[in-house]
């Protein structure tokens, strides 16, 4: 199953829509930085989060762009900084 | 990602998207239940059913362990076979597929075995021979087992100062069996769900006996992975100390993986996973996806669409 990377970046000045966006986007992806969200989505669960980014996002007053990474550039991804970088393919012991 | 839930009394539960693990009403992780690919409870951990529903509908596998490393089961929302492909699959001719399973295994041991330059690789080449040319199945098992007791022979030569001498299981008998055999319990978990994402019938098999209700067909199918994947992790995890014997402790009359051990091996096995190998027919992927990709090519195989050709390394 091909699955698609995402990098999603966004600004608005409305507090409760940031609020929300970012509840929405915890369920997606892992937060990065304060917007901005990595995630890697089947095309299903993609179409899902589309549809209710589209119902949230305020076209007057919001910026939010959605950035696909090819396979390659995943894996050449570089990164610093404390292990909530660490990369979403990696397994997770709790 | 792959999340190994290995808090006794431990509750994982879905909340806003999330899956949160908790533990006495308090949050001890939480992650985006998105991204979430696959889910293993260890021993005592809970799922709420919300959770389970939504892994179910996501397509996501929850395997169900013991501490020990005994897979008590998968759940997962598939459909059964499909009715055409499992006539296929019980009037496949068995001994071809038999043969290559075997094959895949033993040319994988004789890889690593020449990779150490051991002498028991003479041994592997002539079980090798006598398992290309076998025309029963009696024979063919015969040779798997006589290739794969001069293969440990040869691992027991580097694995001997751990206290290996060759393979022991129901129970393990020391610290290498103890994580070979939770090792290999952890890859018939994934090629359990290979094989029923394959719609295959994961009972109805060719090498293995399909008495007992064992799963014949992933055990079959296991056998060209037990080398590349388990073998290849736990050797190399003892001779880097990655592993040690402080890592077992023994344990209702056997050998067992401690806490610890159980988590180092999880994660090496994990990370083995998401290496890419080369598939002898040419092609690249990460060993997780190839038992995946040899899964369909089975299925395909006994659909009488091509010939099925065995994963090994091959260099």
């Amino acid at each position: 199953m091909r699955e698609l990377y995402l990098v999603i970046a966004y600004d608005t000045p409305d507090d409760r829509r940031r609020a929300r966006l970012a509840k929405l986007l915890k369920g997606f992806g892992e937060r990065r930085q304060y917007s901005v969200f990595e995630a890697r989505l089947t095309r299903e669960q993609w179409a899902h989060l589309k549809g209710k980014l589209e119902a949230l996002v305020n076209k007057e007053e919001d910026v939010l762009a959605v950035y696909f990474l090819p396979p390659e550039a995943v894996g050449r991804t570089w990164r610093i900084g404390h292990e909530g970088l660490k990369r979403l393919e990696d397994p997770d012991f709790v | 990602m792959t999340l190994h839930l290995t808090r006794q009394g431990a509750t994982l539960r879905l909340r806003q998207g999330r899956l949160l693990l908790e533990e006495e009403g308090r949050e001890v992780a939480g992650f985006p239940a998105r991204q979430v690919r696959s889910v293993a409870l260890w021993g005592n951990v809970r799922l709420s059913t919300p959770a389970l529903v939504f892994l179910l509908r996501q397509g996501v596998p929850v395997f169900f362990y013991s501490l020990e490393g005994f897979l008590h089961g998968v759940a997962g929302a598939y459909p059964d076979p499909h009715p055409a492909h499992l006539r296929a699959q019980f009037a496949a001719e068995g001994l071809p597929l038999a043969r290559a399973f075997v094959v895949g295994k033993l040319r994988s041991a004789l890889a690593l075995l020449e990779r150490h330059r051991l002498p028991e690789a003479g041994g592997v080449v002539e079980a090798l021979a006598r398992a290309e040319g076998a025309s029963e199945l009696e024979r063919l098992r015969g040779a798997e087992g006589e290739g794969s007791r001069v293969y440990f022979q040869g691992l027991a030569r580097l694995l001997g100062p751990y206290g290996f001498g060759g393979r022991t299981r129901r129970p393990p008998r020391d610290p290498v069996n103890a994580a070979l055999s939770y090792g290999y319990a952890l890859l018939l978990g994934r090629v359990l769900v290979a094989v029923r994402l394959a719609g295959l019938h994961p009972e109805v098999g060719f090498l293995h006996a399909e008495g007992r209700r064992s799963p014949a067909l992933a055990l079959d199918l296991m056998e060209e992975f037990r080398v590349p994947v388990v073998d290849q992790v736990v050797l190399s995890a003892f001779r880097r100390g990655l592993l040690t014997p402080s890592h077992a402790e023994v344990r209702e009359g056997g050998v067992y993986l401690n806490e610890e051990g159980r988590r180092r091996l999880i994660q090496l096995f994990e990370e083995r996973l998401l290496e890419g190998v080369s598939h002898p027919l040419g092609f690249r992927k990460p060993l997780g996806e190839t038992i995946e990709v040899q899964a369909q090519r089975l299925k395909a195989a006994l659909l009488g669409r091509g010939r099925y050709t065995p994963f090994y390394l091959w260099r």
